[in-house]
Formats: C-alpha cells, structure tokens, sequence
C-alpha cells in the first residue's frame, strides 16, 4: 500500500532514473570501444561541439522539443567530426591539437549563442540544463525517447560486437578477411555521436565525456576479456547513472552531470586501487607477501640456483622437517616434489 | 596453374614509386622468400595484392582467379608490430577471430570454430596458453597465436609479412617446420623475410625484391652472389633495369 | 576602456601562444582542456581559505591545483593501467564536479556565475582598478596579464634551447644534461599560471582556444620554431582584435567571439594556404596522378621499344599489360600524344624524342 503511493509520487524520478541507468550501461558499453581505439577524447570534442547546434535548432523553431534540439545536436557534431577528419586528412596536426580547437571554438561558440538566446526571451532557461545536464527536469516523453534510443545502440552494438572487436585491433587483417574499415568505422562514430547526443540533456555536454570515458577504465582494472570489459563498463555506467540522477534530483540547485562524475571517479578510484590482480593495493599486498616468501625460503632458492654450494642446514630447519628438501647419505641436498612446487609458487613461470 | 601470378604491379606513395612493374609467377606447393632492403616494397606488394592498398596498375590473380573471388582461401599474416598487445582479449580469441571470414558480417562463432581454433592451437604448440592475456606473450608466443590464426582459416595460399622478426630460435624453429608441413600438403607459402642466413635452409623459392623484381625463381639459381649485390647496392634500383 | 579590454586580451592572447606552441609540440594539447577546468577548483579553495576573491593567493593556488591535476594525470599514465587520452578524462572531470557542486550548493556562500567561469567577464574587466592614492592606475587584470606574458616571454628566450631540444627529442635532451622533467613542469606551470590569469577575463573555454589555435595555425605555415611562437603571438593577437571588433557590433560575447574567429582563421589558412592547404593539395593531387600515370604508360612503352619488342606497344595490347580500364588506356595516351610525348602510326605507339627525353629526365629524379 505504502509502496504504491510512494511509487505513484515518485513516477517521474523513477523513469528518469531508469533513462539514466539505460544510457549509463550504454555509454559505458560504448565506450569501451572507443578508449581502445585511443579515441577516448574525441566524445568529448563531439559533446562539446553539440552546444551550437542545439542552440541554432532552438532559435530556428522557438520549440523546446527534445527531438528537434537533439536533431540540431547531431547536425553540429557532424559538422566538427567532417572537420576534424579535414584537418587529419590534410594536415600534419595531430589530432590531440585538432580536437582541442573544435571543443573550445564549438563551445564558445555555442555559449554565445545561449546568451543571445536568453535576450530573445525565457524559453532560453532550458538550454543551459544542456551546459551540466539536469536529469530532474526532463520530461516523461523525452526520456522514453531517450531509453528507446539507448536500447537502439545497444542492439547494434551487440550486432556488430565482433567486427568492431576485430577492427580495433588489426584493422588491416580485419579488411583481408573481406570486411569493411570504412563501414565499420562509420558505424562506430554513429554510435558515438548518438549516445553522446542523447546523453547531453543528462550529463551536460562538457561532463558527457567521462561517461564514456570512466567506465571503461574501471573496468579493464578487472577483465582481460573484452566482453567481460564490456559487461563491467556496461555496470559502472548504469550504477553511476542511476545514483547521480536520483541524488542530484533531490536538490534543486545541483545539476546531474557532476554528480554522476562524483560516483564515476569513486567506483574508478576503488577498481584502480582494489582490483584484485592490477589494483595498487592488491600488487603492494603480492608483493609484500613475495618478500616475505622470498625470506623464508631462501635456502630453498640458493640450493635450487646454486645446488653444488656448500649449504649448511641444522637439523632442525624446516625446510628439512617438513619435507621440502632431504639430505642423502653422501651428504648431498635434495629438493623434493613438494619443495619443487614450492619453489614454483615462488618463483613462478615456468623452470 | 600458377598458384599467384602477378602481372605490372607498381604501386606508389605520395607520387614516388615503391614498387615498380612487378611479375612473378608463383607456382604452387612450395615455401617462397620476399627479401630485399628495408623500404624495398615487400610488404608493399603483400599489401597491394591483397587490395589493402591501391596499386597505380597491374593486378594479381589467385589460382587463375581474381582477389575478391579467391579471398577465403588465402591468409593473411600481418607483421607483428601492427597490433596493440594490450588489447583486452585472450590467445583463444585472437586464433578465433580467424574464422570471422569464414562466418561474414553479424553471424556468431559456431562449435565448429571452437573447435576449429583449439586444432590450430595444438598445431602451434599453444594450447596451454588459451586463456593468457595476449599482453602475457612473449615474441614467439604472438608469432605462434598470429599463425594459428591463420592456420585456423583452412587456405590454400599463406601471405606472411615478417614472421620470424624478434622471435627465438625454438619458435623460430617450430614455424618453419609448419611451414614445411604446409608446403607439403600442397598449399603455397609466401614470407616476407629479412634474414639472408636463413634463406637456404628454410626456403625452396626466392623473390629478390628492390623496388623492382631483381630476380626470382628456385632459390639455388637465384640466390647468387652477384643477384644479391645488385638487390643491397646502395641507392635505389633505376627503374628501366640494368643492361 | 576599450583599449584595456582589448590589451587584455591581446596579452592573454600572446602569452598563451607562448606555451601553446610547446604543448601542441609535445602532444598535450589536451592538458589546456584539463587545467582550465580544473583551476576552478583551485579558485575556490583558494578563496575558502582566504575569503577573499582578489588575494593573490588565488591566483597561486589555483596554479598549484592546475600542476596538480597534470602530475595526476601523469601518475596514472606512468602507471600503465590506462591509455593516456584515457587518463586525462579520468582526473580532470572529477575535480571540475567537485568545483561545479560546491557553486552550485552556494557553498559558503561563493556566488560565481556560471557563464563567467566558462565564457569569463572580459566586458567587466574595466571595474577592477587599482587605485593607490587616488590614482587610478587601471584594470588589475591588465597589470596581471602583462606580468604573466613577461613572465613567459622571459621563460622562452632564456630557455629555448632546452624547449626546443626536450620537445622533439627528450631523450637526447636528457643526454646533453637538459632535465626534461625540470622544463616540463617548468611549462606545465606556466600553462597553469596563464590559465589561471586569463581565466577571470576570458574564461576557461577560450583559454583553450588562446593557447592552441594559434599555434596550429603558425604550425601550418612555418618549420621554424622561433618564428612559429613569433607568428601565433601575431595571429593570437589578431583573432583578438577581430573578435574583439565583431563582439561589439553585434553585442555578443567577446570571448566566444575570440574563440569563433580563432577557428575560422585556422580553417582559412588550412584551406587557402598556397603552399600545403587543403586546396592546394587536391589540386596538386590531381595534377600529379595523372602526371604518374602518363609516365607509368611511357616508362612502359620505353621498356618495350627497347626490347625491339614491337608487339607489347600494339595499342590493344597495352590496356592487358598494364590492367587499365581500355578508357583509361586510350585516355592517357591521347594525352601523351598532345604533350608531344608518344606518336601513333598505325596500330602502334612509340615515344617521341621529347617523350624519350622525359622519360630519362623521370628515372634521374627516382634515382634520388
């Protein structure tokens, strides 16, 4: 009973919510994709370079109809991905140097136009909720639209899984085997722009990056497979989705974006230092024990490297008393198969 | 029939010629060497016969057939260095994705190419190491995973560029006599090789290979002092040929 | 007031070419990216330690926290768990959230305009006059500005051996006693400092622009490096100007302004540059295709005349040898014929002695 009212009172945060659990699985997802084809920072070039366009969709039809901005948003990155694919083209500029002109130049440009919007009259107060994103105040078509989309981009990334997996890593191989780089390619910048267009009224076009980005960082502290990587990023993204758009709504100052960035980096902070065999914590913990290893058995290890020195061993050691190494007649020491294995765990790799 | 002909290829980059008036007729079932200087057009011309670069003529014929016909019976072996190690996948997959030609765009690997990849592995020497993270590798564990990668794709001609770059000698070892095993199952085997040391030992065919075809053929006829001079001489060959 | 405006940002403008040069350079151009964002941070530390908004303290502290967020940055990459794009947007989005909620939440009151921190007050620089006895002696950000282009202006004259060696090639450097960690963080800091001067007047996001538009657009046009830090100070100043003038006429923004011109400038010179623009090189492109593929059909026709091979130049015959499309064939030989370099007779085509003459000029050039 008590459920059900809260639910009918929270109808609108919990959609919202599950928009952002949707487009945070989906972003991280991507994303995974695009940190491995060391692309990581063009998302947020294109997210910036988003700002212009939805500001022009709005001057243009004085609407504040979530596809007609969003259709605007994509027409503006598609402009700043055409130039930066120019620039790469036909110039020597590397790409670091390119994408840093295209964010700053779009955005500035867009900002203008923001405040060249806010004199024309107050319909503009909602395009600055694209600056930081505000889950909050979306409205119930807008994400639905949002979550239909984001399942969209799931579904083909699940399609082309094992092409955009071979592309990023030999792309010439890839192409030998009668697949298209150029399709492909085409297909992974689509997604990207699409996710990135719909994330922007959550995250806010400057934070859109780190959605992308955060996830598949933690992640790959985790995994060595690709599809687990995937899975994880996918989960990072959803959670940090979810909590900012619930947290950040409870405040009517506080915008979705940083929020969800705030329980990005923690989850990224835990994996970077916990995760069980890259994290720093657990390697300084391997490695203490190592040398604590190293330590106790060092007689083992010097009779192994060296077996014609002369060792000497009381006869109490317990190397000795619990079967690692035995003394012949002749007084010559052995390693025995437990003291192989031993020497094995310690010293790892193969003998 | 030849099992690759290649007739005039010339390929250029940026308006200079890397590769000039190529023909060779490579009869099939045997284990040929690509040897030339570095910047000579070898993998150049690997490349331009499998379509992954434009040539400005010529065209290359597989078993009589054109590229685009032929395609799933060839393998392709890229040089090493042309992967990032630390890509997040295993030995297991990598072999795997040899069969991806095989399933085309969006199809998912079956049992079959399950199965298909742990043979190509035993092939290798590699099945211990199905699940290591490719970063884990050692040179001539990569070269092994990126043979059986080909061997995986079941060809009939093998195009390899560098194999036995920065690999020990026992790996080294190990891919030739797959190689030899190759050859003698009838399939044609074309290396891109930098080693001279080696050429006799391990090959029965040569390609001498500077900008143009110096000389080609069985590599006791062709592997001769003066054709090797002609193809290290210092400078570029000129492109009409010497008298 | 005019004038001071424009002074500002002509000084902005030229200290971050400057550094701008180096870090497009050394491939950090995305650092600006970081370090703008994330100075707002060191600002508002700054100020809740300080609680004032005009200490200099501020301005240190929050170059301090822009040196930080590199060294973080860095750290991660050292530690190779992730790529270095990666890293870059794993620290810097963090520290901005923490700057962006404590405004938003009114945190001890700091009231700090969203629009100022992005897009700066460069209009509003003119109310902070330093007046000593009286005297008004003109806008502090203007004093501070200038203090920071001497400042690098300094920095890159007594350092620039050291700059240029450790930029191209950091291990050399290190071989001739240049730390290259010392220059580094040297520059990193002045990155820092001139993000965090110009940030009050021009904003976060045109401090960006300032430092690597510019430099890209001197980069097109020059090797040189003296002359490319000389040409993106000239070109930064420019922009300035220009947008300067534009914002006034139509009453918007005069850094987005800056920032919008700074773009279309570098696109004008991509396009248009006689010598490697986008323009000039299709152009070129084009010319000399079709210039190598007549000289593939005379070197062709040359090998086979010589051989006293007269069957291979039967025009038939040469679309087979060669692979072309029967078109293509007819296409260029039909060219070779009005350069005067090949001549027909019959069914076969040989090369003039124009043709010839070119040929052997051809395979001299290869040689090289």
């Amino acid at each position: 009973m008590i459920f059900s009212s809260w639910f009918a009172n929270n109808y609108t945060m919990i959609i919202v919510a599950l928009g952002a659990m949707l487009l945070g699985f989906a972003s991280g997802l991507l994303g995974v994709f695009n940190i491995l084809k060391k692309q990581a920072l063009v998302g947020d070039a294109l997210s910036h370079a988003t700002l212009p366009g939805v500001v022009i969709a709005f001057l243009l039809t004085n609407t504040r109809n979530m596809v007609t901005l969003l259709i605007g948003a994509s027409l503006s990155a598609l402009v700043a991905m055409f130039l930066i694919n120019i620039i790469k083209h036909y110039s020597k500029i590397k790409s670091d140097a390119s994408l840093a002109l295209i964010l700053s130049s779009f955005f500035g440009f867009g900002q203008v136009l923001i405040l060249l919007a806010q004199e024309r009259g107050n319909a503009a107060a909602g395009l600055k909720s694209f600056i930081f994103g505000q889950a909050a105040t979306m409205l119930k078509q807008d994400v639905l639209m949002i979550a239909y989309l984001t399942i969209f981009i799931l579904l083909i990334t699940l399609l082309f899984w094992k092409e955009f997996k071979l592309y990023i890593f030999n792309d010439e191989f890839f192409q030998s085997l009668g697949f298209s780089k150029k399709i492909t390619n085409a297909m992974l910048t689509f997604l990207t722009i699409l996710i990135v267009v719909i994330g922007i009224r959550t995250v806010g076009v400057i934070l859109m990056s780190a959605l992308l980005i955060i996830p598949g960082v933690a992640a790959r502290q985790w995994s060595n497979k690709l599809s687990i990587n995937g899975i994880i990023a996918g989960f990072v993204g959803m959670i940090s989705g979810l909590l900012g758009a619930v947290i950040s709504s409870q405040k009517t100052n506080l915008p979705t974006g940083p929020v969800i960035v705030i329980v990005l980096s923690i989850l990224v902070i835990v994996s970077l230092l916990f995760a069980p065999k890259r994290g720093i914590i657990s390697k300084s913990i391997k490695q203490h024990k190592h040398q604590k290893d190293i330590n106790k058995y060092q007689e083992l290890i010097s009779v192994f490297y060296n077996p014609s020195k002369d060792i000497q061993l009381s006869n109490d050691n317990f190397l000795l008393m619990e079967n690692y190494l035995i003394i012949d007649g002749r007084k010559n020491i052995h390693i025995t198969e437990k003291g192989k294995n031993k020497l094995h765990q310690i010293l790892g790799g193969e003998h | 029939m030849d099992a690759i002909k290649i007739e005039g290829l010339t390929v250029s980059y940026d308006l200079k010629p890397v590769l000039w008036d190529v023909d060779l007729n490579i009869p099939s079932g045997i284990l040929m060497a690509i040897v030339g200087p570095n910047g000579a057009g070898k993998s150049t011309m690997i490349k331009a016969i499998l379509k992954l670069i434009n040539p400005v003529s010529g065209t290359a014929f597989f078993e009589g057939k054109p590229y685009e016909e032929m395609r799933k019976k060839i393998a392709y072996v890229p040089q090493r260095g042309s992967v990032d190690w630390d890509f997040p996948t295993t030995v297991f997959d990598v072999v795997l994705m040899g069969r991806y030609g095989h399933l085309g765009w969006f199809k998912k690997p079956t049992k079959k190419d399950h199965i298909l990849t742990l043979e190509a592995l035993e092939k290798v020497g590699m099945s211990n190491f199905k699940n290591r993270q490719i970063s884990e590798l050692s040179g001539g564990q990569q070269q092994r995973v990126f043979l059986a990668r080909a061997l995986v794709q079941d060809a009939n001609i093998y195009l390899m560029d560098e194999p036995f770059q920065g690999v020990d000698a026992k790996t080294e070892k190990a891919i030739i006599d797959i190689l030899k095993l190759l050859k003698n199952q009838g399939k044609t085997v074309l290396v891109v090789h930098h080693d001279l040391e080696t050429v006799k030992d391990y090959f029965d065919w040569l390609a001498l290979l500077n900008l143009k075809v110096i000389a080609y053929g069985p590599v006791d006829k062709v592997f001769t002092k003066e054709n090797i001079e002609r193809t290290y001489r210092q400078g570029t060959i000129s492109i009409e040929g010497d008298a | 007031m005019v004038l001071s405006i424009f002074l500002i940002a002509a000084l902005s403008a030229m200290s971050s070419a400057i550094v701008g040069i180096f870090l497009v350079l050394k491939k950090m151009s995305m650092l600006t990216d970081a370090i703008s964002h994330t100075v707002l941070l060191g600002i508002i530390i700054a100020f809740v330690l300080t609680k004032s908004l005009t200490s200099p303290l501020l301005i240190i502290g929050a170059t301090v926290v822009g040196v930080l967020t590199v060294y973080l940055i860095e750290l991660l990459i050292k530690s190779k768990k992730t790529s270095e794009d990666a890293a870059t947007g794993v620290i810097f989005p963090l520290l901005f959230s923490i700057s962006v909620i404590l405004i938003s939440l009114n945190f001890r009151n700091v009231h700090i305009d969203v629009d100022a921190v992005l897009l700066g007050q460069l209009e509003l620089a003119d109310q902070d006059n330093i007046l000593i006895n009286g005297i008004n002696f003109g806008q502090k950000s203007l004093y501070i500005m200038l203090l920071v282009f001497i400042i690098n202006l300094i920095f890159f004259l007594v350092f620039y051996k050291e700059l240029k060696i450790s930029s191209f090639d950091a291990g050399l450097a290190f071989v001739l006693g240049i730390s290259p960690l010392l220059i580094h963080y040297m520059l990193i800091t002045l990155v820092s400092l001139t993000a965090v001067a110009a940030f009050n007047a021009v904003g976060s996001i045109l401090v960006i622009a300032l430092m690597i538009g510019p430099a890209i657009t001197a980069l097109l046009l020059t090797n040189n490096l003296f002359k490319s830090v000389i040409l993106a100070m000239a070109i930064g100043v420019f922009n300035s100007f220009v947008g300067y003038f534009l914002a006034v006429t139509t009453d918007l923004r005069i850094s987005g302004m800056i920032s919008m011109v700074t773009l279309i400038v570098f696109l004008i010179v991509l396009f248009f540059n006689p010598k490697n623009g986008v323009i000039a090189k299709l152009f070129l492109k084009k010319h000399q295709e079709t210039e190598f593929t007549l000289l593939v059909l005379i070197m062709h026709i040359f090998t086979h005349t010589s051989n006293n091979d007269l069957k291979e130049v039967e025009l038939t015959k040469i679309s087979k040898e060669l692979n072309w499309k029967e078109s293509k064939t007819f296409t260029y030989i039909k060219k070779g014929i009005e350069e005067n370099y090949l001549e027909k007779h019959g069914l076969f085509i040989f090369l003039t002695p124009k043709g010839n003459e070119y040929h052997n000029l051809k395979i001299n050039e290869f040689k090289n």
